[in-house]
């Protein structure tokens, strides 16, 4: 992919020693090859975003070796789980993590070899690591491209992290596929100045970076394009972007199929064209089936049942509920799994966390938890009103939990919550209530 | 600048950084870190301002500990006076 580009067309931009500075492509082609790569069975990188942690990912690539790339911002707990369930034996990144973490390294050999393992959520709160492979995430960059392609005189901002494969393939893929310029974020701290200081032409986004881009003003003159991925995005903010001039396209995918399987390219950022080379079918009951050969996993790392659970006859079950409108645009409308997925493009795992909140609100009580229109996690009571105060409770709740997670907005019904005749919650009903 | 003056300020940037609080009464007991309007983003935005506006750099191992408006307002005071 590097190699197919104008070798000195610039090829990403960064900051070093408090300078701006580029690299061309034939430059980062050489920094790739030059990259001190030892033999091992599986590479844990922690993708912090900084250049050290790309250059790595892609001489460790580039010479064949597993790689598994792991997030610096996770819990110990479940860098450990990640290491283990992924045969890790040699670590990459910050120092103190890296030792850290030595006790953890596995001792068995990898089952795959020169593949790159990304972790997902699933349907459930333990991590499936994700065999994907360098065509794979090629493919998909490139299938997403032809549908959105950039130039070489663009400017693609990457802030998302590096383990996440939307971050992946549409903050750097994305941009290498079409000989832009790749400009990588200077730290957290500095996504609030990035947009001044690089004066990015596309970005991509999780919604909550969307919102406060919008909300704050943050964006350049120059910013055409955002692309939007892993959660939904308040309507108020798409209307405040569209009105600054920004085009806003929300991509559909999941880390299964190495990304992108559809993306929106009209006026209204809710219905899908899919991807090239990609096929969308929809089940009985409204569930998205994906055929997508050139870009789909090759299974779950040592997960041979959920692999053949997920992967039926070829098609991905994905537990996405869709529908195809008169044009043949694909709407996503739900989720089957009980999963919210939050701003930040994390996830709650519904059953897990609804039982935990049931011990601080105490027994008999009707709740359930859903996403209002700002996307902020919300506490429905059903047999209740104002007043009837667990103010305390959810404070104390939210005190144990990660701050997306929080729950932000309380809401009282007088008559009970709408349930199935064997006690499931009708989230679909409910949502429709809270909207009224 | 005493704790005062340095509460105004600090008061005046919550109210700009976080729409969700524009116009609501901070005092020293308030939360700044666990309350479900100021999300992570919003948060770290605060942060970046109050250290720009002050001329200060609180380590972000701290800023987890940082949970009460009070805690903040004394960990600026703290800062300022060691630059002195």
């Amino acid at each position: 992919m590097l190699a197919s580009q104008k070798q000195d067309s610039i090829s990403l931009l960064f900051e070093e020693g408090g300078e701006k500075k580029s690299l061309t492509y034939g430059e980062l082609i050489e920094r790739i090859r030059s990259f001190p790569v030892e033999p091992h069975g599986c590479v844990g990188i922690f993708a912090d975003g900084t250049l050290a942690s790309l250059l790595a990912v892609f001489a460790y690539a580039s010479k064949g070796i597993q790689i598994a790339l792991l997030s610096p911002l996770d819990d110990p707990r479940v860098l450990v789980r990640q290491i283990q369930a992924a045969d890790v034996d040699f670590l990459l990144g910050p120092k103190p993590l890296v030792e850290g973490l030595q006790p953890a390294l596995s001792k068995r050999s990898p089952i795959t070899s020169g593949k790159m393992l990304f972790f997902t959520s699933g349907t459930t709160s333990s991590n499936k690591a994700v065999i994907l492979s360098e065509k794979s995430l090629c493919a998909a960059a490139y299938n997403g491209s032809y549908s959105l392609p950039l130039s070489e005189h663009d400017t693609l901002y990457a802030c998302l992290p590096l383990n996440h494969v939307f971050g992946f393939v549409c903050s750097y893929l994305w941009g290498f596929s079409c000989g832009a310029k790749v400009a990588l974020c200077r730290g957290l701290k500095s996504f609030f100045s990035d947009f001044s200081y690089y004066r990015p032409t596309v970005a991509s986004l999780v919604p909550q970076m969307a919102s406060f881009l919008c909300v704050h003003r943050l964006y350049n003159p120059e910013l055409g394009l955002i692309l939007i991925g892993a959660g939904d995005c308040p309507s108020n903010v798409l209307n405040g972007l569209k009105s600054a001039g920004v085009r806003v396209s929300f991509g559909y995918g999941l880390t299964e199929t190495s990304s992108g399987v559809a993306l929106s390219l009209g006026d209204d950022p809710y219905a899908m064209s899919v991807c090239t080379d990609d096929r969308v079918l929809l089940s009985e009951d409204g569930e998205i089936l994906l055929d997508c050969p050139t870009c789909l996993m090759e299974g779950y790392y040592r997960d041979e049942e959920s692999t053949k659970a997920a992967i039926v006859d070829g098609l991905l079950h994905t537990g996405d509920l869709g529908k195809f409108d008169e044009k043949g645009l694909l709407h996503i409308i739900g989720r089957k799994k009980d999963v919210l997925v939050l701003g930040d493009g994390t996830k709650i795992f519904l059953p897990e966390y609804e039982g935990r909140l049931s011990s601080y609100l105490g027994p008999d009580k009707d709740f359930a938890v859903t996403l209002n229109k700002k996307g902020q996690v919300t506490l429905c009571f059903g047999k209740s009103k104002l007043g009837d105060n667990c103010a305390n409770a959810v404070l104390s709740f939210n005190e144990s939990c990660p701050r997306s997670q929080r729950i932000a907005e309380t809401c009282y019904f007088p008559d009970p919550l709408p349930r199935t005749q064997t006690g499931k919650i009708k989230r679909w009903q409910l949502l429709d209530m809270l909207n009224d | 600048m005493n704790r005062e003056e340095i509460k105004e300020k600090a008061i005046d940037l919550i109210h700009s950084c976080v729409p969700d609080l524009s116009g609501v009464d901070i005092n020293e007991e308030s939360n700044i870190n666990t309350d479900a309007s100021v999300d992570s983003m919003s948060f770290i935005y605060l942060m970046t301002q109050i250290e720009a506006e002050f001329g200060i750099e609180i380590p972000q191992k701290k800023w987890a500990k940082l949970c009460k408006f009070g805690d903040l307002v004394d960990e600026i005071h703290l800062r300022l006076s060691k630059a002195k």
